[in-house]
């Protein structure tokens, strides 16, 4: 039998080969000497597939739990989809950063990455925290560090110190779960049965006030993470600070985390929400929708616009989060109707669709103060689509995605998640809510719909304006591969979606926990007495 | 043709009619080398080769195993799309196209519609010729993909990517105020086709809760035929059933437009380019139109017949309206645009009347207006190429000027109008005479929603309508010649009158009008049986069907009163999973041991003779 502590780093393997591999390239920075060449660069993208390669072999031993970390089919895919994902980063990031800063900037990143997977394989809530913020704190300096601009600063600035602040908003209501449960594990393990899933279990405290409050709370410090309303008034300023392929990131790093975070959280409750967190959520979801595209409306600068979009796009994937899982054995479930697959399909699409979006927006260069900057807003892409269509029509196609039109996986991802929603819990009175979110949900599909089209219509329909107009393109090669990448993936997700439908399935399969029995897998029509 | 049935070729005739213009738009898209004329004469090849693709698939559809009821899908091809088994409920999403014949008319109409209007815009097109022909390609696929669809999200698909390609025509070649309506036509469409999409949600889920079908399983899956079951079964309460025709309504009456819901049509079809305004008005009001009748009528019977009568009160305002609003215009292409809402209106009314000749007076309304009203927003173009007006007040005399011109004008307007001996008028009678029919049509448990306060003020709707038509034609073709002060403009190399090609695009709509005008036998008997089997089976209750029918062909009369069994039955295949189920058959056979309701069939019999 392998000791405990071996099994523990056999487990986290990739997110050692990650972190080791990270502090590798910081310390290359020591190398002033040679500071043209990107070999940074390379060896955190070499890093990065070793640990893709090592994750796809599925050597960890789901038979050895250990008591702090979860192997479960939920990591596998979280792994695979940031791995995956986080290679797409570091193709559109390639130039971004200072030839001196090289280092530190690819090292962050790759710290950031690590967080991702940390989070689902947490079973601990300071594992939870650490590795949250692991995700984040890096994300604060990969701002800073991605322009040099006095914007990125105040970016960077507004982002730490709210990030600070909802991260001890969590903190907070972690200690409510603490207190209520006496231990920080999440879940039961064969060796140590007390964990919070276990007292929440137990009819008379899962309805206590102070679970609820220890739930709300964490919830409340994730939807930051999730740029969820109402925590979702940084997003437009820091996302338009950052260089666009960072933006790319940020819609995707901390809002994949936030998400993975809420699922473990809520699965351990059994996704028997109380009235008032069914409530919280459906609310939630309803004015991150409706807050997210009405703002977007309203912008004319790109980035805000897909910043506002991005907590549009939380949004869906709350309704998503609010369906839940399929009820487990109950024999009415149809195959698209668990919510958690819904979500982590969404996601994975959103990610990519999102980073083609502002691969697209780096492609495109204007002449900035000073140095040439990406396009941003609406006039500088006037009349791209005639100077460069290949880059235009993937841009329309990533943007096409957004506001899930066919042939596109954001169609197919709108059709998951709202398949999802109207799926759960037939005969229970929050069936009726459900359905109210879902009508909610394309009507804000269809108001998304006038300010995608803008883009689009810049693109296309606008002549080249003389000013501003997108003089050059970027001639870094990688950022043009993550284009073509994203793109095609898009498509391919629209003609074959059984490439992320049957992970992202086969992800929430093992995702309930060993002690929940069926009665206690509910869907959400049930409350708890 | 029959041979041509087995082949590879009969198996996979509709995927390469709808995927052949695809493949070649992108084709198209990235031969960034090639010359203005070159692009033409590929366009024009692709869609010219779509057509005679989709002719080969009416004759094997004509000629396809006599011994297969006459109604039922034919040509029909399915692969997997999406697709799990290994659930509880499997997972079955399908590409799954056929056609029957109510898809097959409207499929030869797009096919035959968009090489004219690609042919059509030689001349009117001078500016990015390769994405134009690309999109008008991908336009093109996609159209033809919806009336083949078979499965409701396939439908759903190709019904909102049609979208995407009208929106960039408008937006790149339209009039001055082109991207406004580019963006009008696109959120209000997508506004409504939203609702529809989560109604297209709703219903598959719904399917997937109930083993339903012939063979007995829970299957996750949008194929319409399941769908269909479900309300034949009674799975759909009317309150469902209700929200459902909303969520459906909502897509298909902004895309048809119905009255209140037209208001982004004028701008659209006045600021398209002809080409857009051709197949804006000819084909895609018409997905809206089929979609009612594939999908509202047949998939939640119950509502439709309840709300009948208030879609027939916002026809017949939609009737009047756009003829008033018509008669009112300036501008010609802003006429005929306004034309297309009271035409509309009367395929509709037909339709929602419940009766066999209103639905087939419908379907061919759908195509006789695809004819009539393209080739005039043609023939508009054709005008505005040369004086670059399309004020009334500018025009005048045109006749002496443009005698080719002025023929074809005028034979779309009387066809427009419905003059006997043209197709316009073949569909407007069919459809009154439902409506008027609709009330007398009584059966136990049925009444025909619309009736003659409906039909009385649509009849009007005829009158305005040549009253419109012909202001238009005597302002602009007669009396005092007068031109606009800038005069004719032949820098595109146009001559005065329609030059070969111009005529070309014209004649076969001409002759396609003409023809249906006098022979429409062939049309309609390819249509009734299938609005029969497909709609009107699915609609009226089932005790009453088979007497609720009149048809035109002897032999299926015959088989009627012999054994007063709907014939289709007798030789129904049984491996046809399609349209009435096997309970429907049997509730229908006690149909003849009750005399006493084959008084209102015969009655119907004598009224439509």
């Amino acid at each position: 039998m392998i000791p405990d502590g071996m099994a523990m780093l056999h487990t986290l393997i990739p997110e050692l080969i990650l972190t080791i591999g990270g502090i590798v390239v910081l310390l290359t920075s020591f190398r002033r000497a040679r500071q043209e060449d990107d070999g940074a660069w390379k060896l955190a993208l070499t890093t990065l597939l070793v640990a893709l390669w090592w994750t796809w072999r599925r050597t960890t031993p789901t038979d050895e739990p250990v008591a702090t970390l979860h192997a479960d089919s939920l990591v596998f895919y979280a792994r695979m989809v940031t791995l995956c994902i986080g290679g797409l980063i570091f193709l559109a990031c390639r130039s971004v950063p200072e030839p001196q800063e090289r280092s530190e900037f690819f090292s962050l990143l790759l710290f950031s990455l690590a967080g991702i997977s940390l989070v689902t394989v947490a079973n601990d809530l300071i594992l939870l925290f650490l590795a949250l913020e692991l995700v984040s704190v890096p994300t604060y300096i990969l701002i800073g560090l991605s322009r040099r601009d006095l914007r990125a600063q105040e970016a960077t600035g507004k982002y730490f110190f709210l990030g600070a602040f909802a991260a001890a908003i969590m903190l907070y209501g972690f200690s409510f779960l603490y207190g209520e449960a006496g231990t920080t594990q999440l879940y039961p393990t064969p060796d140590s049965p007390t964990s919070i899933a276990a007292v929440l279990e137990l009819p008379s405290r899962a309805a206590d006030k102070l679970v609820v409050l220890g739930l709300l709370l964490s919830l409340v410090g994730l939807a930051f993470k999730l740029a969820a309303v109402p925590l979702h008034f940084y997003v437009a300023d820091v996302y338009q600070g950052a260089a666009s392929p960072v933006t790319g990131l940020l819609g995707f790093v901390p809002k994949f985390a936030g998400f993975l975070a809420i699922i473990r959280l809520l699965t351990m409750t059994g996704w028997s929400f109380a009235d008032g967190l069914f409530w919280l959520l459906w609310a939630m979801a309803a004015a991150t929708m409706l807050v997210g595209n009405t703002l977007a409306l309203m912008q004319q600068n790109v980035k805000r616009m897909l910043a506002y979009s991005s907590v549009a796009h939380s949004g869906y994937m709350l309704v998503a989060l609010l369906a839940g899982p399929a009820a487990a054995g109950a024999g009415a479930t149809g195959p698209l109707s668990d919510g958690i697959s819904a979500l982590l399909f969404y996601i994975a699409v959103y990610g990519v669709m999102n980073l083609g979006a502002f691969a697209a927006l780096t492609y495109f260069r204007k002449p900035g103060d000073g140095e040439e900057d990406s396009a941003e807003t609406l006039d500088d892409l006037a009349g791209a689509g005639r100077r460069h269509p290949w880059a235009s029509l993937a841009l329309a196609i990533c943007v096409l995605s957004l506001m899930g039109m066919p042939p596109t996986g954001g169609f197919f991802g709108k059709l998951y998640v709202f398949s999802a929603a109207l799926s759960c819990s037939a005969d229970s009175p929050r069936h009726l809510a459900m359905i109210v979110l879902v009508v909610f949900g394309v009507l804000n599909a269809a108001i998304a719909a006038a300010y995608y089209l803008r883009i689009v219509a810049a693109c296309y329909l606008r002549p080249a304006s003389e000013v501003s107009a997108v003089r050059y393109t970027s001639s870094c090669g990688a950022l043009r591969t993550c284009l073509l990448i994203c793109a095609i993936f898009v498509m391919l997700v629209f003609l074959r979606p059984s490439v992320l439908l049957s992970p992202s399935r086969a992800a929430v399969a093992e995702m309930t926990p060993a002690h929940a029995s069926p009665a206690n897998t509910i869907t959400i029509g049930q409350t708890k007495e | 043709m029959l041979y041509l049935a087995d082949t590879w070729l009969g198996d996979h005739i509709l995927s390469i009619v709808i995927f052949l213009p695809i493949i070649a738009a992108a084709m198209l898209f990235s031969r960034t080398a090639w010359q203005p004329e070159s692009i033409r004469r590929f366009a024009l090849g692709i869609s010219l080769l779509t057509l005679l693709f989709a002719v080969l698939a009416l004759l094997i559809y004509v000629s396809d195993r006599p011994g297969i009821a006459p109604a039922e899908w034919r040509l029909v091809e399915r692969s997997d799309w999406l697709v799990g088994e290994d659930d509880q409920v499997p997972l079955r999403i399908q590409y799954y196209v056929g056609v029957d014949g109510i898809g097959l008319p409207l499929l030869l109409l797009t096919a035959l519609l968009t090489p004219l209007a690609i042919w059509g815009s030689f001349s009117g097109i001078q500016d990015r010729h390769r994405e134009y022909y690309a999109l008008m390609l991908l336009l093109h696929g996609a159209m033809l993909g919806v009336f083949c669809a078979r499965d409701l999200l396939l439908f759903y698909v190709f019904f909102e990517f049609t979208l995407i390609p009208l929106y960039f025509l408008i937006g790149i070649w339209g009039g001055s105020q082109r991207q406004k309506a580019a963006d009008m036509f696109f959120i209000y469409t997508l506004s409504g086709s939203m609702l529809t999409f989560a109604g297209v949600l709703f219903l598959g889920w719904k399917a997937s809760l109930l083993p339903i079908g012939p063979d007995g399983l829970r299957v996750f899956t949008f194929e319409l035929d399941r769908l269909y079951q479900l309300a034949a079964d009674g799975h759909l309460s009317l309150n469902t059933q209700w929200w459902l025709f909303i969520a459906f309504f909502a897509g298909f009456a902004i895309k048809v437009p119905l009255f209140p819901l037209h208001t982004w049509l004028p701008l659209a079809h006045t600021e398209a380019p002809t080409a857009g305004s051709v197949i804006l008005a000819a084909v895609l009001l018409k997905l809206g139109t089929y979609g009612f009748l594939r999908l509202s009528l047949p998939m939640l019977p119950e509502a439709s017949i309840a709300l009948a009568p208030i879609i027939g009160v916002l026809a017949v305002a939609g009737i009047i309206y756009g003829a008033l609003a018509a008669w009112v215009q300036r501008d010609i292409k802003k006429l005929v645009a306004y034309s297309s809402v009271s035409h509309l209106g009367f395929c509709l009314l037909g339709m929602f009347s419940l009766h066999l000749a209103g639905l087939t007076g419908s379907v061919l309304y759908m195509v006789n207006h695809g004819l009539s009203t393209g080739a005039l927003f043609l023939v508009v173009g054709m005008i505005y190429e040369r004086y670059h007006t399309r004020e009334m007040d500018h025009l005048g005399g045109l006749a002496r000027q443009m005698p080719i011109m002025a023929f074809f004008l005028i034979l779309f307007a009387l066809s427009s109008i419905g003059l006997p001996g043209l197709n316009g008028f073949v569909s407007e009678f069919l459809v009154l005479l439902g409506t008027f029919n609709s009330e007398k049509f009584v059966l136990p448990g049925f009444k025909g929603p619309l009736g003659i306060a409906f039909a009385v003020p649509a009849a009007s709707g005829i009158l305005l309508g040549a009253i419109y038509m012909l202001y238009m034609v005597g302002r602009v073709l007669f009396g005092p010649v007068k031109e606009p002060g800038h005069g004719f403009d032949s820098s595109t190399g146009l001559t005065r009158d329609l030059t070969p090609r111009e005529i070309g695009v014209l004649t076969p709509l001409a002759i396609g009008c003409i023809l249906l005008g006098v022979y429409p036998k062939p049309a309609i008997e390819i249509m009734e049986p299938a609005l029969d089997r497909a709609v009107l089976a699915r609609m009226v209750p089932q005790e009453s069907a088979s007497l609720a029918r009149y048809d035109l062909s002897d032999k299926h009369k015959q088989a009627v009163e012999l054994d007063g069994a709907y014939p289709v039955d007798s030789h129904a295949d049984a491996s046809n999973l399609d349209a009435i189920s096997q309970s429907d058959r049997q509730h229908r056979m006690p149909v003849h041991l009750q005399p006493e309701i084959r008084n209102p069939s015969t009655t119907r019999r004598e009224v439509l003779r």
